[in-house]
């Protein structure tokens, strides 16, 4: 597979697209443990927390609650797939495979790696999502046409989320560090999200730190297109998600460069 | 005999914080020519090695491949160089073609040269039945053979071996020495950092002898075998208490020696100068050729390096 046209060519589009083809072909030859690992948890925890805990629930906003938590699950697994691959992944190939090492020696250079990796990610959460959005469908929890779009949403926070985790990949000297973003940031974003309940339920003060929270906002975005319910914010929540997702590019390419060359 | 240099550098130097890893080192390697870099750990050859191939910023001095700064153009620079570096970075979630494909891709070449380049290079090392094995099933010599040979995949101009063949057993080595005295007959420039001084002896057209971030001496290893051993070492192993005397005769008669604890090496052109003198008599002693590890221990002490 080659980037159509040669207006990419010596691009970091091009040259990130060499380390997504690296990634994909290892993915590949694992595909059947990595599509487990995809569809299966996913697909379990909307039945568990839809249906479950879902039947204590009322409805609100004219959603059931399957309904509500769906869109909000995708986000989330998009999320945490894309963080887990530019976290663990990425570290054991850089410190214990010494990939980047080895690709370095091309001309290649750590922004390339920092761009192909982040796409490789948001990759991820492409697949993650089309897995929550079938056991969405076949579950009747989706109501507009607009849900396909959630899997571009989905890439969108694979991006935000992959290049985070860059920084952070770029910056530890453990694996251990790496346990504490999960515990102390990822898992309590989690729940302050949006993903299982309306924000409007939280304290003033909660609910603005809330909406600064990425996951906050794909959730918001992914929700308005399953359900329909479309609203200027989700422009907003869109470009928000965007820059976030520069910035974050930005530092982690300025992190990464400091970690290989030197 | 030669026409331009590949590489050359000039008070070239890296610091890392306060220490100084390279300490103003002035080179120039020649195409078609194998230029070794001996030394012991620390002594700067690998530094040298990852500021020539554009992953180490230098930190004063000059350093141009094919007369560009590695400064200025690191990607054309490394599109120029095949790199083996010491640590196994063959990538183990692909197998053997795969990993030549990756990597041909990082070097942006078309799907065609790479399989056409991979059978070939897969071929010269003696690996084309292994393309489908994943590299933990491969002996050290036959993964060290693959990173060779994944360096040579984009047919570069120089080849840069780091350490080629520390680890490996005596059949892996000489293989990998017959690969890399082919590639030199072919045309291809090598720069070699070792310390196994048969290897430089057997590889190298040119070496320097690097310490502490400086390079004590150059030349081809005839030449520094001659000018720093001598053609003939006389190595004697005194009885203990006899030690004394032997020193003192080797002082007398105004002769170079190494002390090495249990034996003393006497270097010369002409072992004879120690005949006749009785404190030798009652010792083992063996005459040999002087070799290039005679100049290495000459120039670079016995003190261990790793602390």
């Amino acid at each position: 597979m080659t980037v159509p046209g040669t207006i990419l060519r010596d691009t970091i589009i091009w040259r990130g697209w060499k380390v997504w083809q690296r990634n994909r072909d290892a993915f590949v030859r694992g595909w059947k443990v990595e599509v487990a690992g995809i569809a299966f948890e996913p697909f379990v925890v909307l039945v568990a927390v839809g249906f479950g805990l879902g039947a204590y629930v009322e409805d609100f906003d004219g959603l059931t609650y399957p309904e509500f938590v769906a869109p909000g699950l995708l986000a989330s697994y998009a999320m945490w797939h894309a963080t887990f691959d530019s976290t663990f992944g990425a570290y054991l190939r850089m410190e214990t495979h010494h990939i980047y090492e080895a690709v370095l020696f091309t001309p290649m250079e750590p922004e390339d790696i920092v761009f192909g990796e982040v796409i490789w990610a948001a990759s991820r959460s492409i697949l993650t999502s089309m897995a929550v959005l079938v056991a969405a469908v076949v579950l009747g929890l989706v109501d507009s046409p607009l849900a396909i779009l959630a899997i571009p949403a989905a890439f969108l926070t694979g991006v935000a989320f992959g290049a985070t985790a860059m920084i952070l990949t770029a910056t530890v000297t453990t694996i251990g560090a790496i346990n504490n973003y999960f515990t102390m940031v990822l898992t309590p974003m989690f729940f302050f999200s949006g993903v299982f309940y309306p924000l409007d339920r939280l304290p003033e003060g909660l609910q603005q730190f809330a909406w600064a929270i990425p996951l906050t906002q794909a959730t918001a975005l992914i929700r308005g297109l399953t359900t329909g319910h479309l609203e200027w914010g989700m422009v907003l929540w869109t470009l928000g998600l965007v820059a976030y997702s520069l910035i974050a590019l930005r530092i982690a390419t300025f992190f990464m460069r400091r970690r290989l060359v030197k | 005999m030669h026409s331009q240099p590949v590489i050359t550098a000039k008070g070239l130097t890296k610091r890392f914080g306060d220490v100084v890893a390279v300490d103003g080192i002035d080179f120039a390697i020649w195409r078609g020519e194998c230029f070794g870099m001996l030394g012991p750990n620390g002594a700067g050859k690998t530094t040298t090695t990852r500021m020539i191939s554009c992953v180490s910023p230098v930190s004063a001095g000059e350093l141009r491949v094919n007369g560009v700064s590695v400064a200025d153009h690191p990607r054309a620079i490394k599109a120029s160089l095949g790199v083996v570096s010491q640590a196994d970075s063959l990538d183990p979630d692909l197998n053997v073609i795969q990993n030549l494909v990756a990597y041909g891709r990082f070097f942006g070449l078309p799907k065609r040269r790479i399989e056409s380049s991979a059978r070939a290079v897969l071929e010269l090392f003696q690996l084309g039945g292994r393309t489908k094995s994943r590299p933990d099933e491969l002996s050290g010599g036959m993964r060290r053979r693959l990173l060779i040979a994944r360096a040579l995949l984009h047919e570069p101009e120089v080849l840069v071996l780091d350490e080629p063949t520390s680890g490996l057993d005596p059949q892996s080595r000489h293989l990998v020495w017959e690969k890399l005295f082919f590639l030199k007959d072919q045309g291809i420039t090598i720069l070699l950092t070792t310390h196994y001084m048969d290897e430089a002896a057997y590889l190298c057209d040119r070496l320097v002898v690097m310490d502490r971030g400086r390079i004590l001496v150059e030349g081809s290893p005839r030449d520094l075998v001659e000018k720093h051993a001598g053609a003939q070492v006389v190595e004697v192993r005194p009885q203990r208490d006899e030690k004394p005397a032997l020193l003192e005769l080797v002082q007398s008669r105004g002769l170079e020696f190494e002390d090495l604890g249990n034996t003393v090496f006497v270097y010369g052109e002409n072992g004879a100068l120690l005949d006749g003198g009785d404190a030798v008599e009652s010792h083992d002693v063996a005459r040999r050729p002087g070799n290039l590890e005679d100049v290495f221990l000459r120039l670079t002490g016995r003190g261990l390096r790793d602390e």
